[in-house]
């Protein structure tokens, strides 16, 4: 049992380059802030598992916005009104809410559609961000995280050790 | 390439998708059961419960089964449970997000059943609709009036006016006194008298002794019409005043009159009163009919308004789950976000056959362009011989809303059926049958309904039958023997705000029972109030009438004058005509 988590361990923090964590954190970001069922979220999903891309750090990274999303709704709301509402792409939506995808995936909400553009228009950001401020923590906080009583316990344990054997 | 992809990925992904599959088959039916449980509840205001869901692939339908849904007035019961519901979903329609059911079976309806623990109720109750006229629905008083009571707080305007009047008539006769004084008196008609003697006697035996005499003559007549003139202008006076005084006190006279007719309307039954009984044993029941039917009907009509806000072209609608709202935008091929066709409905088998059609069930009735109807019959039922209701709930336009309902119900049971609280006189049918008839409507104007009620072999039970006096023992007796009566109510007004107005041939009943008794009530009230008015007013008008008398005998005085004067101008012209004695 043991060496089954250690096993999935091994493969979630594979790829643990700073820009792939990035990039994942990145589309975690949107998939915390759209609705979890909808046909974006697994392209998203498809993306995750395709590209080289640090997958447990997609997952936290998910539930960590979609906490963020619940306080940001009222932003996501405003945002996405004046976006559906706009006379200039009226034709474009209306063009989208008549096919399936576009029904399937709520665009026509205006939480939905605000979460969407917040997230596109911050994930390069979000992406190049997050790139930098990795390499800083492992430039200058890793060592001390690595010897705080915490980090020995977990370090000191069976399954870290396996973990190790197996990485 | 290969450093960026990971193939293997896409195994992953197809496992993870495939589980996520699996596991949606198999907790669908959990989940589609806790969505129609959470969803009905916000729709109602009151727990819903389902026993189970299952929704098929193939056909793609959805069953619910065991529908439970709470009494908000009375948690403890459902006001309607259903055995089970099965439709067919259009799947390609599912995926535009569109919920469009041909048909929907609704199996085993049930009402009133009791729950096995209360539900919750998620809104408080309506707020009571404006508060009911007590007025209208308070039963006369049926005590007997206490008549020392009444004197003792009751004030008689006509005493005042009888003494108001009194000191006018006198106050004129004081002034009519002083003025006949003024008049001629015996001494200058005696004056006139020696004047005329004088004129006779004097001699006319010259022509000069002739046109002094005739100078006498006319200037005692002249003297004479001056005065005369002065005591018509007088009597002419003194009419007009009599007139008046003699109106005051015909105005006297009837104060107590009026006063007893007052006093006796205030504290008796009147045949008006009479008539309302009916609005007072009935209204509270019919209004509470009301309000339960108004409840409901205010839970289905919001979900029947779709959406109203605009945003240039566009519609936008809150979503019933989920945050924000959702901007709808024309459609090429336009269909309601929820729509059933029809629903099939029947109550359960051993209940008698009760069943009907709901068609066009949708908030959205503008895209479809067609009303919400219902149709039901029922027959052999356990409460009622037969039953048609009938309406439509048309939201087409919002701005001109046109709800209709009709119901017909014969042979309905009623058993123990409580028709009135009153402390006074309860009154409750022990069993009877009632044949009803309903139509309402609600527009842009307003609610108007018309409620018409037929009970047949009834027996009407009111309470106990000792106590209350004659009145109430009449009224009692009256209804006991009371088989078949009939009621029409007419509502009018605004769902939170209306007007009941109720009549029956009950109200006859009524009146034949007590008419007699409260006439008679009203006749002894009446005779004993005037009794006590003439104690307070008898001597009083005694006076007033005795002060006219004394005004009008004035007039007999000033006529004596008017008499003596024409006499004394008759004489005078008389003597200043005697016997000239020529000179030759």
């Amino acid at each position: 049992m043991l060496k089954m988590i250690a096993n999935l361990l091994k493969i979630l923090n594979s790829e643990a380059d700073p820009f792939q964590i990035s990039v994942a954190l990145g589309f975690s970001m949107i998939t915390g802030f759209l609705p979890l069922f909808t046909p974006l979220n697994l392209v998203i999903l498809l993306l995750v598992f395709l590209l080289r891309v640090n997958i447990s750090s997609y997952l936290l990274g998910s539930a960590f916005f979609a906490g963020v999303a619940w306080f940001l709704d009222p932003l996501f709301h405003r945002i996405g009104l004046f976006v559906l509402t706009a006379g200039a792409l009226e034709g474009l939506w209306t063009a989208f809410y008549n096919t399936v995808i576009g029904r399937l995936q709520r665009f026509n909400n205006s939480v939905v559609m605000g979460s969407f553009v917040f997230s596109l228009i911050f994930f390069v950001p979000l992406v190049l961000i997050m790139n930098v401020a990795i390499r800083r923590y492992r430039q200058n906080i890793l060592v001390w995280v690595k010897k705080s009583r915490i980090m020995q316990m977990i370090t000191a344990s069976k399954l870290y050790s396996l973990y190790e054997k197996l990485s | 390439m290969k450093k960026w992809i990971r193939w293997w990925g896409l195994i992953a992904f197809v496992v993870v998708v495939a589980l996520l599959t699996i596991f949606w088959l198999f907790f669908v039916d959990r989940i589609v059961r806790s969505v129609a449980e959470r969803t009905g509840t916000a729709i109602v205001g009151a727990e819903v419960d389902v026993a189970g869901a299952r929704l098929g692939l193939a056909p793609f339908g959805l069953t619910l089964s065991g529908i439970q849904v709470t009494d908000p007035k009375n948690p403890s019961f459902n006001s309607v449970e259903i055995g089970r519901i099965a439709c067919s979903l259009d799947g390609l329609n599912l995926l535009r997000r569109k919920v469009v059911i041909q048909e929907m079976s609704a199996e085993g309806l049930r009402f009133g059943t009791t729950r096995r623990k209360p539900g919750f109720v998620a809104a408080p109750e309506e707020k009571k609709p404006a508060e009911k006229k007590p007025s209208s629905f308070a039963l006369p008083s049926f005590e007997m009036p206490d008549v020392k009571k009444i004197l003792a707080t009751e004030t008689f305007g006509s005493v005042k006016l009888i003494d108001d009047a009194k000191a006018d008539v006198e106050k004129r006769r004081e002034d009519w006194q002083k003025r006949v004084k003024e008049l001629p008196s015996k001494a200058s008609l005696d004056a006139y008298r020696a004047r005329i003697d004088k004129l006779k006697a004097s001699s006319k035996s010259s022509l000069r002794d002739l046109a002094g005499a005739a100078g006498d003559a006319k200037k005692i007549t002249d003297d004479i019409n001056r005065d005369l003139d002065q005591v018509k202008k007088s009597r002419a006076a003194l009419n007009t005043d009599l007139a008046s005084a003699k109106n005051l006190v015909a105005k006297a006279e009837q104060g107590p009159l009026d006063d007893v007719r007052r006093i006796r309307d205030k504290y008796s039954i009147s045949p008006a009163g009479l008539q309302n009984i009916s609005q007072a044993l009935f209204g509270d029941k019919i209004t509470s009919w009301l309000d339960t039917g108004l409840l409901w009907y205010g839970r289905i009509s919001p979900l029947l308004s779709g959406s109203s806000d605009k945003k240039g072209n566009i519609k936008v609608s809150k979503p019933v789950r989920g945050k924000g709202v959702d901007v709808k935008f024309p459609e090429r091929a336009p269909l309601p976000d929820f729509l059933i066709r029809t629903v099939k409905a029947s109550l359960q088998p051993e209940a008698g056959a009760f069943s009907g059609v709901i068609k066009n069930i949708t908030p959205d009735q503008d895209v479809i362009n067609a009303p919400l109807t219902f149709k039901f019959d029922g027959s052999g039922m356990k409460d009622v011989r037969a039953i048609m209701l009938s309406g439509a709930l048309d939201h087409i336009q919002p701005a001109r809303i046109n709800d209709t309902i009709n119901i017909q119900a014969s042979g309905y049971r009623a058993n123990d059926m409580v028709l009135s609280g009153s402390n006074e006189l309860p009154v409750s049918l022990q069993d009877g049958l009632m044949d009803i008839e309903v139509k309402g409507l609600r527009g842009p104007t307003g609610l108007k309904a018309t409620l018409v009620t037929a009970f047949k072999s009834v027996r009407i039970n009111t309470g106990k039958q000792e106590g209350g006096g004659m009145i109430l023992a009449s009224l009692r007796n009256a209804l006991s023997k009371v088989t078949d009566f009939s009621l029409t109510a007419d509502i009018t007004g605004e769902p939170g705000n209306y007007d009941v107005k109720i009549s029956s041939d009950l109200d006859r009943v009524f009146k034949d029972a007590v008419g007699r008794i409260v006439q008679e009530q009203s006749s002894k009230l009446e005779k004993e109030l005037k009794t006590a008015v003439q104690a307070k007013t008898g001597e009083k008008l005694k006076d007033l009438k005795a002060s006219l008398g004394g005004l009008n005998s004035l007039g007999g005085n000033i006529d004596n004058v008017q008499n003596q004067l024409n006499a004394l101008l008759q004489e005078a012209a008389k003597k200043a005509g005697g016997k000239a004695k020529l000179p030759f």
